[in-house]
């Protein structure tokens, strides 16, 4: 076969790929089909997005971003519609893959042009892309098999709310998903990363956003000689290696890929506004933490049209219009419960006065800093930016501080690999150069000497095993039904505080579900000897909450293990030994009970 | 004698006295070596001097007869290894390779040495006069180089002192293999596993320091002889290379601190010497040479024969490609088949007999492509290994690399230069290397470590460092080119290395001082307790009738006397054997009838009371239940033959039984021993012993939470442990421990994480029955647990008031049809919102039936 015959082979595999979803496969073979098509999805989406913001050619990998950013945007315009459904999940992600095979049919010559460009020379960038080719199987497989992470971020079940949003098509709960820091775009994602099976396949799309953000790292690093394919494969066993684990389902490599976007939009002639303001916003989405990056990001792309600010309006507008159905959302979720629940469940707020203090005070300490790294000119925008982060982090004032640390994490794998894409990119072997390397290094020895869950080896043999049972089980968790038994003599439309160990498995389509059972919540659970007021009760009355339905668990023990006069006087389960949870189920009725999970007619103990 | 116009005695009037005085030098340690078995310490020294002149000496043969030129002292003598390796494979396949023989080699070194003495332009005493030039016209570099020759022979010091050997490998089988090859000149062991896995070439190797009559010196070849050989070699392809000192001394100092993962006799240094020469005879395109040598290879270890066979046919490959370029591929194939030829001639004239030698003894000569004797129901991979664990166990061997930590910063750097000489050595050895460890590590997944994977891959492994580190010294060449900061990246990460291995280095030397002060006392006297039990052997022996074919399973078989006996050593019973398998667990009199069949009349052993390590029952009796799969099996079968030749000697004639030394007479039973007879293949059957035995021991809850004939816990489930069955659910301030003053049994559990996997089999109906508990006082919660077959939900169950699950279902065996199936324990979420938790260990299994429903 002719050089030019194998890349016109490429392409059209590169354009019918994604349809490999109809063929009958399960389990692994399933999931990785479907990544086929949400990346060109995302492909699709984002050359569109470039059409219409008149860019003609725009690099693949880094189309995929803009297409990521602009499927956040139009997630969000669903979920405002209540239209975010998986059918709707679906057609979107299925509309936009044909999208990318008529690009791919359209541009045949581009991108066979690019291929035969790449074949050309001594192919050094094919050890770099294979090695990604094989981690990024592994990290996709693996994590879409990850069945015991953990399923809870700062707001909530995240699990629990995905399948909300999968059967609602919206996102509803003021109290299990109060947005307290965020808006939701992370989650938006990680329903299309579920469309081939179920929840559970939720992780998936932080490997498939690990991948695409590596992938744009290996675009930008233009591999075409020994010195950018060492760094090409320095960088990804770098950040195979990286001794973090990430128990949660929170953002990172999402976040990673669309600040690298921002980066080079911003760095690259022609700077499209509409793109950068559309990632901006999708970043904004994603956390609050991050949204100064966002901000920042959309202040560059303005800053040259500061005088002429009708130029800078296409910025600002793609940032609201991907911004602001989330904001309407959230703002709808709050008014369908009282205010007196949001109180209970959204970050603690301290004195303003001190927490802008501390921002300034953290900024101003960041100052030195951001000079020295702002000397170069295409990294001022985010030395800036990641200032403001850090400040907003240490003073709480996009989020909780003890949560909010882990988006340093994200923060700073994007920074380091624009330092990187930077230093190689100037061809020069300057000493920070050296050093980065060097430190490359040190995080791959770091990574195979570190203990536990982040061991290097246990991440990855945790993958593969993650792998067999993906394999086995197939797409969907082989998990028992649920709740339902309980959940039959619940009228339907009525509204059901539940603290269940599996709000993924409740029917979100026939009842209006308010999940209590969050890390915010869960504080409230506590047990006192003086009467007092339940909180977990004023949430479930500020939800308008008729039923609750509870699972029961063995708190007791931990109260007995915790206190002396406990132990004491609560051997055998009374009243006053009851916490803030379990009172409420002493005091209202238990309507029906089944393997543990009693359903109880909140009001009734009044009725009666 | 000819003189060098510009060597050091080109003036000298004293240089053929020298010459001479060289040569008596040489005689001198080889006849105080001789003279003196006794001496560990000194006559070990001059030994393994004389051994190293002996080796120069069969290089220079090699030399003349390849009628190429003479290169440095370390190229040389390996080229002499090699060749002295590719002479007694004759002598092995024809039976006569004994102890006489070696010192006949052994002369013929010195007789080697001596011609070239006598002939060279270059004799050895000049590299003493360029070396002390060298030193007093370089005193800091010289200095340096000084330090490291004295660490260098501090480790040799200790080599040839160590005494300890691995009861494990050294004591039942490396060690009785050398003794049997000096007695009686072959190597013959249809028994032996461990001569089914090697040709024997270390073995061979090894004769040469027992040859001075004495097997106390057992690291004397691979940590002595051969590390010095190894880094000799690197010195001289330093120096052909014009290498800069800081990238050789670097190299050097990574050698002589590298961590020591040997943990036994087999190749580790010899593998890496024989490495670097196979790539620089390669580099000199002496291609029959460079056949003898890739089969001197092979012979050290077999896992070496797929890298050497790639290695060399990349680089003819590569060669025949770069000749195609102005020529056809007739013309280019009529241009190289010469170096094909004379390779492919060399290599099989020097491999062939090792091939006879492994046919006759073990009915192979590719183990474990022909299994020989072999017992074919055996897998060294447990039964069942699926595609992901092999998987799982390449990336973990390929991350855990040891002891060049830093490996895989070292595989990035290599990958990435280029290389543009004919045949491209470097990558060949590279991507050879590359192939080889992974096919090394597939083959073994599940049955080993990956320390044990990179002890097995030291040889190419730390080749392809070394080789790599002097070449990209080279800048002149430029031989292999890399980019500066792939220079930079590999520097650094050598010294990263060097610093990492730092820590284990005061407790290394500390028991090199201690083996040297150990041997310091004892020289001139001998090893006092190896002379005991060779004395405590000889007289167990002695009761055996003088030339009767005897079955041996001792700790320590190189006492006997192999002369006075036909012996076979059982070093791992049940592994190998000729004919049928052993029929380990079919009862004592079927094993006794194998042996008489086999007419091996006699048996000696240990028993297991007495036994030093290897024999012990209680050892085995714990391993059959707390270890992977591959030692459960072995231990099914040393507990199945040490219980029937316990039995066999109270049902036969016992012609000797003192100190725990037991010899039977299988050919005069007193009455007959018990028969066992079980149905089913041979995994079926010790699957039927294993529960037997557990059932007598006690210990069936135990056997029901093992890997079985039709049951495998893989992932998610933890290790056995016995925990006090008195406390039922302890909080964590409880105190887990028996009560009262009487002992105990505890109750075998095995922590399950949220997720545990199980693979079953089965061909009917099968009961699949699960006790487990949930320890509610630590978890706070009672989970849900579903359990799936093949992604199907079988069944589901909510932990009880007391935490207890009991699941309890058939299987129909319509859905099983024989093949493995896979079995999900999944628990509900024990995850907290508030708090992450801790131990991922949710729940324990208490037992675990899975058999034919009724």
């Amino acid at each position: 076969m002719g050089a030019s015959a194998l890349s016109a082979a490429v392409v059209v595999l590169l354009g019918f790929a994604p349809w490999s979803t109809v063929l009958p496969l399960g389990g692994n073979g399933a999931v990785l089909a479907h990544v086929f098509t949400l990346m060109a999805a995302f492909h699709g989406a984002g050359q569109l997005l470039a059409r219409l913001t008149g860019t003609s050619r725009v690099h693949p990998m880094l189309a995929i971003q803009g297409g990521i950013a602009a499927l956040v945007g139009l997630s969000g315009f669903a979920m405002l519609a209540h239209l975010d459904r998986t059918t709707v999940q679906v057609v979107m992600v299925t509309g936009f893959a044909f999208a990318h095979t008529v690009v791919v049919v359209w541009r045949f010559h581009e991108y066979r042009e690019r291929v035969d460009e790449l074949m050309m020379g001594g192919r050094p960038w094919l050890v770099p892309v294979g090695l990604l080719a094989l981690l990024g199987t592994l990290h996709v497989l693996g994590s879409a098999g990850a069945l015991g992470a953990r399923p809870f971020d700062d707001d909530g079940n995240v699990i629990a709310q995905l399948q909300r949003l999968r059967e609602t098509g919206t996102l509803g709960d003021a109290i299990g998903y109060a947005r307290g820091s965020q808006l939701g775009g992370q989650l938006a994602l990680q329903a299309l990363a579920t469309i081939p099976g179920d929840v559970h396949l939720v992780r998936a799309l932080e490997s498939i956003a690990f991948v695409l953000a590596l992938g744009l790292v290996l675009a930008r690093l233009r591999v075409r000689d020994e010195t950018s394919a060492l760094w090409a494969l320095i960088v990804t066993v770098a950040l195979a290696a990286l001794p973090m684990a990430t128990q949660d389902p929170m953002t990172c490599w999402t976040a990673v890929g669309l600040v690298l976007a921002l980066h080079i939009m911003l760095s690259d002639e022609g700077r499209p506004r509409v793109a950068i303001g559309v990632v901006a916003g999708a970043l904004i989405t994603l956390r609050f933490e991050l949204a100064p990056i966002g901000v920042a990001a959309a202040i560059s792309a303005c800053w040259p049209y500061r005088r002429d600010l009708r130029r800078a309006l296409p910025v600002l507008a793609a940032v609201l219009a991907v911004v602001l159905p989330y904001v309407i959302l959230r703002a709808a979720a709050w008014s369908s419960s009282a205010s007196a629940g949001h109180s209970l469940v959204l970050p603690s707020s301290g004195s303003l006065v001190v927490k802008a203090g501390v921002f300034v005070g953290v900024l101003a300490a960041c100052v030195p800093v951001v000079l020295w790294i702002a000397r170069e000119r295409g990294l001022r925008w985010f030395a800036i930016s990641a200032a403001f982060v850090i400040a907003g982090i240490a003073s709480e004032l996009t989020g909780q501080r003890a949560y909010g640390v882990r988006f340093f994490w994200p923060l700073a794998i994007a920074g380091a690999l624009l330092l990187v894409t930077e230093l190689v990119r100037s061809r020069k072997l300057s000493t920070a150069a050296l050093l980065v390397s060097l430190l490359a290094c040190v995080v791959i020895s770091e990574g195979r000497a570190a203990t536990g869950g982040q061991r290097w080896t246990r991440r990855y043999l945790d993958l593969a095993d993650n792998i067999e049972y993906l394999s086995h089980a197939g797409d969907e968790a082989p998990v028992e039904e649920g709740y339902s038994l309980l959940i039959g003599q619940i009228p339907a439309g009525a509204t059901v505080a539940v603290w269940v160990s599996r709000p993924e498995r409740l029917p979100y389509s026939e009842l209006r579900i308010i999940d209590l059972r969050t890390p915010r919540s869960a504080r409230l659970r506590t047990h006192g000897w003086d009467s007092h007021p339940s909180r977990i009760g004023e949430l479930a009355a500020a939800a308008h909450a008729e039923f609750l339905l509870i699972e029961t668990d063995d708190k007791r023990f931990d109260r007995i293990q915790q206190s002396y006069l406990y132990r004491f006087l609560c051997t055998t389960p009374r009243t006053a030994c009851a916490d803030d949870l379990e009172m409420l189920a002493f005091g209202d009725r238990v309507i029906a009970e089944h393997e543990g999970v009693r359903l109880i007619r909140l009001g009734a103990a009044d009725e009666r | 004698m000819t003189t060098a116009p510009d060597s050091p005695a080109a003036d000298s009037r004293f240089d053929g006295a020298l010459r001479i005085a060289t040569i008596i030098v040489a005689l001198g340690l080889g006849v105080y070596g001789l003279a003196s078995p006794e001496s560990l310490l000194r006559g070990g020294l001059a030994w393994l001097a004389f051994l190293l002149l002996v080796m120069s000496g069969w290089g220079y043969a090699v030399v003349r007869l390849a009628r190429i030129a003479d290169p440095d002292f370390g190229l040389r003598a390996v080229w002499g290894v090699a060749g002295y390796l590719g002479v007694t494979g004759a002598l092995v396949a024809a039976g006569i390779c004994s102890h006489r023989m070696i010192l006949a080699l052994i002369g013929v070194g010195v007789v080697g040495f001596a011609w070239r003495e006598l002939t060279t332009s270059v004799p050895s005493w000049h590299r003493v006069v360029q070396g002390v030039r060298y030193v007093r016209t370089h005193p800091s570099q010289g200095a340096l180089v000084l330090v490291l020759a004295i660490v260098a022979l501090v480790q040799v010091l200790g080599a040839v002192a160590a005494l300890d050997r691995n009861p494990w490998d050294d004591d039942i089988a490396y060690t009785p293999m050398i003794k049997r090859l000096l007695d009686v000149g072959d190597l013959v062991e249809p028994f032996s596993f461990r001569r089914l896995g090697a040709y024997g070439g270390q073995t061979v190797l090894g004769a040469l320091a027992a040859a001075r009559g004495t097997i106390a010196s057992v690291h004397l070849i691979d940590r002595g002889l051969m590390f010095v050989l190894s880094l000799l070699l690197v010195v001289g392809y330093a120096r052909e290379r014009k290498t800069p000192l800081l990238w050789s001394v670097t190299l050097l100092t990574l050698l002589v601190v590298l961590p020591d993962t040997s943990i036994n006799t087999a190749a580790h240094w010899s593998g890496l010497a024989l490495f670097i020469t196979l790539y620089r005879t390669v580099g000199r395109n002496h291609w029959g040479l460079v056949g003898i040598v890739a089969a001197a290879t092979c012979t050290l270890r077999q896992n070496y024969l797929p890298v050497v066979v790639v290695f060399v046919g990349l680089v003819l490959l590569s060669r025949l490609r770069a000749a195609r370029r102005d020529a056809s591929w007739g013309e280019a194939w009529a241009r190289e088949r010469r170096w094909w030829i004379r390779a492919i001639a060399g290599a099989f004239g020097a491999i062939a007999c090792w091939w006879v030698a492994a046919l006759v003894s073990s009915k192979t000569f590719l183990f474990p492509i022909i299994g020989g004797t072999w017992n074919h129901e055996l897998s060294v991979s447990p039964l069942g290994t699926t595609w992901a664990q092999k998987l799982s166990f390449v990336l973990w061997s390929c991350i855990e690399s040891t002891p060049i930590i830093v490996m895989p910063v070292f595989v990035i750097v290599m990958i990435v230069a280029t290389e543009d000489r004919p045949g491209r050595p470097f990558k060949a050895l590279l991507i050879a290397s590359l192939l080889g460890f992974v096919l090394l590590a597939g083959s073994i997944a599940g049955a080993a470590e990956p320390s044990h994977v990179w002890r097995y891959a030291f040889g190419f492994a730390m080749a392809l460092s070394a080789i790599f580190v002097i070449e990209i010294g080279d800048d002149e060449s430029g031989a292999i080119k890399l980019v500066p900061l792939g220079r930079w990246l590999f520097l650094a990460s050598l010294v990263f290395q060097l610093v990492s291995s730092r820590a284990a280095l005061p407790k290394r030397y500390a028991a090199v001082f201690g083996d040297i002060r150990e041997a310091q006392v004892i020289d001139g006297h001998g090893d006092p307790s190896a002379r005991a039990e060779t004395e405590r052997y000889a007289r167990m022996q002695s009761a055996i009738p003088k030339g009767a074919r005897l079955a041996v399973m001792l700790d320590d078989a190189a006492n006997l006397d192999f002369t006075r006996n036909s012996i076979a050593n059982l070093d791992t019973p049940g592994f190998a054997s000729p004919g049928r398998p052993l029929p380990a667990f079919d009862g004592a009199e079927e094993m006794r009838q194998y042996f008489v069949e086999h007419e091996y009349r006699y048996l000696a052993f240990v028993r297991p009371e007495h036994s030093r390590y290897f024999f012990r029952r209680e050892f085995w009796l714990w391993r059959v239940f707390n270890d992977n799969d591959f030692f459960q099996m072995m231990s099914a079968y040393e507990l199945a033959t040490i219980d029937s030749f316990t039995e066999l000697a109270t049902t036969t004639t016992v012609l000797y039984d003192k100190d725990g030394l037991v010899v039977l007479d299988l050919g005069t039973p007193l009455k007959s021993a018990s028969r066992h007879p079980l149905a089913g293949d041979e995994p079926t059957r010790r699957s039927a012993w294993v529960e037997e035995l557990a059932t007598r021991e006690h210990l069936h809850d135990a056997w029901s939470l093992n890997s079985r004939a039709n049951v495998r816990f893989e992932d998610g489930v933890a290790g056995l442990q016995f925990v006090d069955a008195g406390v039922d659910d302890p909080a964590w301030f409880e105190i887990v421990r028996p009560r009262g003053p009487e002992s105990l049994r505890g109750t075998a559990i095995r922590g399950l994480f949220r997720r545990a996997h199980v693979r079953v089999r089965g061909a009917t109906n099968m009961h699949l029955v699960i006790h487990a508990a949930v320890s509610r006082k630590n978890v706070f919660t009672r989970p849900r647990l579903d359990v799936s077959l093949d992604g199907e939900i079988v069944t589901s169950a909510v932990a009880s008031e007391n935490g207890r699950y009991v699941i309890d279902v058939v299987v129909p065996g319509t859905v099983l049809a024989g093949n493995w199936h896979d079995l999900y324990l999944v628990f509900g979420s024990v995850l907290e919102p508030d708090k992450d938790l801790r131990d991922q260990r949710v729940s324990r299994l208490e037992s675990f039936a899975w058999v034919p429903a009724p």
